[in-house]
């Protein structure tokens, strides 16, 4: 299932079988053009009852509460709370870094990254929910605005079935703008393996935040970055910056581990503060087990109610 | 160890350690999502100083060490004589001349020895035979062919020359045999290892290196000659180098004794065979002497003259000098003067200006002298000029002379000064200027002779040199023929016009004395005042015979010496042979031996590379008639017979692979010894298939971890 090749995305039926229980909602009020059910910060017409006031000029005639009325003469009408459908942005890491050759018969970080895209698109458009799609590897190499529909699925699948861009190093800025395009009050899932500069990831991060989105993100790993399994001299080559390292794996393991170590710490502490949602995958892991795992642990935690 | 310079070859062990340590072999790039968490092992930490692989390592160690051992040549004892390759390097210097006691001279004697060398040889053994001296004159090359070698051996001669390229020809023989595939490789000098000879080589730092490090044996064949007396002739000069007929020349040898006793000796001449003068003589250890011998040369031909030291030393080729001695015909020189002079009783007989001048002209039948011209004089009146061959004479003097009878004979006299001969005009006070400036007018480039000046109080040739244009009687002027204040003149003739003539002498009150012109290719010198003791002083003075002949010298030519034909072996020598300048070709030397030489388009002949000294005749084929002698004389630096020592040998050669033995001992250095290449061959090949083994397995290891 190389993302690279024009092949279509192929998401496992057992695995959508297994998400398939899964609500997808925002932890915070979201905004929506269509009447759903997940909470707005809008007025309408869901039957979550709010308070009464005064009638005012313009207020629908159908919402004065005319029992009121009836006991004390005057107009008062009912507020109720508005509930909308959300809209989801998945934004997918397709830069160098992503496409490492993955060790044999796993599979590779930015296949997964699809395949985990994929698979929320497929949930969040069954929930009636709209779902757009970023692609960014030095650029913004693809974007699709959130819409509903099995058509607008289709398109997310044609670019996950092979993702254009490349590079990197610029996730951070990048990220920005298309928190920018995003809007506000929203859902955004963000997968990438964020191993650039976490400053810049941070600083995005917070912005997101600031624009009210529900950001989680979802970060991938090799299986061999998690290990650093080498036993031979190796000549190691950023794929991003071309850059060719030589090494004695024994020499260098802890150090490099140590390292990634504190690097994810980082990022965890990152996310922490800017209430960002984190989960981290390798490829050698059960994707539906962990997806389903926080997905739940979501829904337990529940959402602030804030803004 | 045939080859120990090769063991440098284990520093190659080097290369698989290093390999091994480094770690970078084969590396495939991995790509890694960031090489941040990498940082600080970078390409510094290639070496990695764990080393891997440990058999295969051993492996490759064992295969360059074998491989090293091959190259190195590697020997075991073996019961039969190995193989041979010897190069026999004769020395054919000077010195090698000297007699042994009781026996043949000393090149001889070892000659012989080389020849029973080449005749002991196997068939599988090669030798090569080098004649040497200031250069090499035979080099057969490694050969196996005994013939041949033996041949180049019974050829060979001892020269007259030094020993210059006899390092060069030992170090050139150490590299060549250190090529070479036999466990025994020598190289025989047969010298006589002088310690003067061993001084000129100095310390061979590149010999001693190529000694120690290319398993070649140098053997110095003979053992320290005993100490002998020797005297030798170092120079010999014959002055003048040229003489005419008649003329006596001064030999002039410089003699040294080279022993440590007082020598006594007899010195002579000889010239060609016939015996000449013979002095004894007596110098001390070490002392040099100069001395002088005489000869009077009575044949026109040309003769070889040879210094010779009788003392029976062992080193009879240093005993003799050879000189040639080039005969010169006489010259012919004419007076013209008036006949009144021949009968003037007023003078005492003899004294008048123009006998005074022919005794002059003529000196060794005056004064007795021993070297000198041999000049013969005639005087003729101006009336038997016209019937006068001019040709046959080198000058004419026309003393007192102011015209001739027959016009024609002005011209004649013109063509004949303007053929290259000289005249000397000498006006005396019977001369009419305007008739001398018409007679001789076209000779003297423009000057005239003006009215005669009789002074009461005489006056003196100036000693100031910045009036003078003409170089020609500054001696005179200088004072180194005698004072010239004590030349007093009374009578003289002033210059009407001095025209392009020279000056050069003058009065201190500035008239001239003499001038010089030069018409043609010859030369006239006119000369204003007259040799009558009446009129000057100047005959009777120390001066009159030098300015006499100096003037006679300018007229005839100059009379510049020639170079001596002489020049010591191995040198080189440009010989002038104008008679042959026209006809080019080869000249060819004849001596004992014989050589060819071209001449050049200007006469000069380029004489070099004769080795032996002697007489040697130089002809032309186109001219057999005419020969030149070329005498060659041996070089210096090869008579002092002191034997060197063990420290001296050792100071030269060093003392890695060199051995001074007698020629009998020879045969005790051969060695016995066997190479191992089949051996270490096998180990090779061996060692490697264990590597291919060994890496196929490591190869394979490795996937199977990978897997």
């Amino acid at each position: 299932m190389p993302p690279t090749a024009s092949k279509p995305l192929m998401i496992d039926p057992a695995m959508l079988q297994r998400l398939s229980g899964i609500e997808i909602r925002s932890r915070f009020l979201v905004r929506g053009l269509f009447s759903s059910r997940h909470r707005t910060s809008d007025f309408g017409s869901s039957t979550e009852f709010i308070e009464h006031r005064e009638y005012r000029w313009g207020d629908e005639i159908r919402t004065i509460d005319w029992r009121v009325f009836g006991r004390s003469d005057r107009f008062y009408v009912k507020v109720h709370e508005m509930e909308a459908d959300m809209r989801v942005q998945i934004v997918v890491d397709t830069s160098a870094s992503m496409r490492v050759p993955p060790p044999s018969g796993l599979p590779g970080k930015l296949d997964l990254a699809c395949v985990i895209a994929g698979a929320l698109a497929t949930i969040i458009s069954g929930q009636q929910d709209s779902v757009g799609l970023f692609m960014i590897g030095d650029r913004i190499d693809a974007h699709l605005p959130p819409r509903q529909g099995a058509l607008h699925l289709a398109q997310i699948f044609g670019r996950l079935s092979s993702p254009p861009g490349g590079g990197g190093g610029t996730f951070g800025r990048r990220l920005l703008e298309a928190g920018a395009r995003a809007g506000t009050r929203g859902m955004m899932f963000i997968l990438t393996d964020a191993l650039d500069d976490s400053e810049e990831l941070s600083s995005a991060l917070r912005i997101l935040r600031q624009r009210t989105q529900d950001v989680t993100l979802v970060r991938i790993f090799d299986r061999r970055e998690l290990e650093f399994p080498f036993d031979h001299m190796t000549e190691f080559r950023d794929p991003e910056t071309g850059q060719r390292v030589y090494a004695e794996p024994h020499a260098v393991r802890q150090s490099y581990l140590d390292a990634l170590q504190n690097h994810r710490d980082r990022v965890a502490e990152i996310c922490r503060q800017a209430e960002v949602d984190l989960l981290e995958l390798d490829n050698a892991g059960d994707v539906a087990a962990l997806l389903s795992l926080h997905m739940i642990r979501r829904i337990m935690a529940g959402g602030t109610g804030r803004c | 160890m045939l080859n120990p310079l090769m063991l440098f070859g284990l520093l190659g062990l080097t290369l698989p350690i290093a390999i091994h340590l480094i770690n970078r072999r084969r590396l495939k790039p991995e790509p890694l999502a960031t090489l941040r968490f990498v940082r600080g092992h970078d390409v510094a930490n290639v070496f990695a100083w764990k080393p891997r692989d440990w058999v295969q390592l051993l492996m490759r160690l064992l295969l360059l060490t074998v491989f090293v051992l091959l190259m190195v040549r590697m020997t075991r004892p073996s019961g039969r004589p190995s193989d041979r390759a010897v190069m026999l390097i004769l020395d054919n210097s000077l010195s090698m001349q000297r007699q042994i006691p009781a026996g043949p001279p000393l090149f001889e004697t070892l000659r012989h020895r080389a020849g029973e060398l080449i005749d002991g040889m196997r068939e599988t053994d090669k030798a090569a035979v080098l004649l040497v001296g200031d250069r090499v004159f035979t080099d057969t090359g490694l050969i196996r062919d005994r013939a041949v070698l033996r041949a180049a051996v019974d050829g060979a001669w001892a020269g007259s020359g030094g020993e210059r390229s006899l390092m060069p020809a030992i170090r050139q023989a150490v590299a060549e045999l250190r090529g070479e595939p036999a466990p025994d490789r020598l190289v025989v000098v047969f010298s006589d290892w002088c310690r003067e000879m061993l001084d000129g080589i100095g310390e061979d730092v590149e010999l001693r290196r190529q000694l120690a490090l290319g398993g070649v044996r140098l053997i110095l064949v003979g053992r320290p000659l005993p100490d002998a007396d020797n005297v030798g002739l170092e120079q010999v000069a014959f002055h003048p180098p040229a003489i005419f007929v008649g003329g006596g020349g001064k030999l002039t040898a410089k003699i040294r004794n080279y022993g440590k006793r007082e020598a006594v000796f007899d010195i002579g001449l000889k010239i060609s065979t016939s015996e000449g003068e013979t002095r004894q003589m007596t110098l001390g250890p070490g002392d040099a002497a100069h001395v002088d011998l005489s000869h009077r040369f009575v044949n026109p031909t040309d003769v070889a003259v040879a210094a010779t030291v009788s003392c029976g030393d062992p080193m009879a080729a240093d005993d003799c000098f050879r000189v040639p001695m080039r005969i010169r015909s006489g010259r012919q020189i004419l007076i013209v003067a008036a006949a009144g002079y021949q009968s003037d009783d007023r003078l005492e007989r003899g004294a008048s200006g123009a006998e005074v001048l022919g005794y002059a002209i003529n000196p060794e039948a005056t004064l007795g002298l021993v070297s000198g011209g041999h000049t013969a004089v005639r005087r003729i009146t101006p009336a038997a000029f016209a019937n006068t061959t001019l040709s046959s004479y080198d000058a004419l003097v026309f003393y007192g002379v102011d015209a001739l009878p027959d016009p024609r004979s002005l011209q004649d006299v013109y063509d004949y000064v303007a053929s290259g001969k000289g005249v000397w005009l000498i006006p005396d006070g019977t001369c009419n200027p305007a008739d001398f400036n018409r007679t001789f007018g076209h000779l003297m480039a423009g000057a005239k002779l003006g009215v005669p000046r009789a002074v009461s109080t005489a006056v003196f040739a100036s000693r100031g040199e910045s009036d003078l244009t003409s170089p020609l009687l500054l001696p005179l002027v200088r004072g180194e023929w005698g004072n010239p204040d004590e030349i007093p003149i009374t009578r003289y003739w002033s210059v009407q016009q001095p025209g392009a003539a020279r000056r050069a002498l003058a009065t201190r009150e500035g008239d001239s004395l003499a001038a010089v012109s030069e018409i043609g290719r010859g030369r006239v010198f006119i000369q204003f005042f007259d040799c009558d003791i009446r009129s000057t002083a100047f005959p009777r003075g120390t001066a009159f015979l030098p300015l006499v002949q100096t003037v006679l010298s300018h007229l005839t030519g100059g009379e510049k010496m020639p170079d001596p034909d002489v020049m010591r072996a191995g040198a080189t020598h440009d010989m002038y042979l104008p008679a042959y300048r026209e006809i080019g070709g080869e000249v060819v030397v004849r001596g004992p031996s014989t050589y060819r030489f071209p001449v050049d388009a200007e006469g000069w002949v380029r004489i070099s590379g004769i080795h032996i000294a002697g007489n040697y005749e130089v002809t032309h084929p186109a001219m057999p008639g005419r020969t030149r002698i070329l005498t060659v004389n041996p070089v210096t630096g090869q008579s002092d017979l002191t034997p060197s020592d063990d420290a001296d040998i050792a100071r030269v050669f060093g003392e890695t692979q060199v051995s001074r033995i007698p020629f009998e001992a020879i045969a005790g250095n051969y060695t016995h010894q066997r190479e191992v290449s089949a051996w270490l061959l096998s180990l090779v090949l061996a060692a490697l298939a264990a590597e291919a083994l060994t890496g196929a397995w490591q190869a394979r290891r490795r996937k199977g971890v990978r897997a």
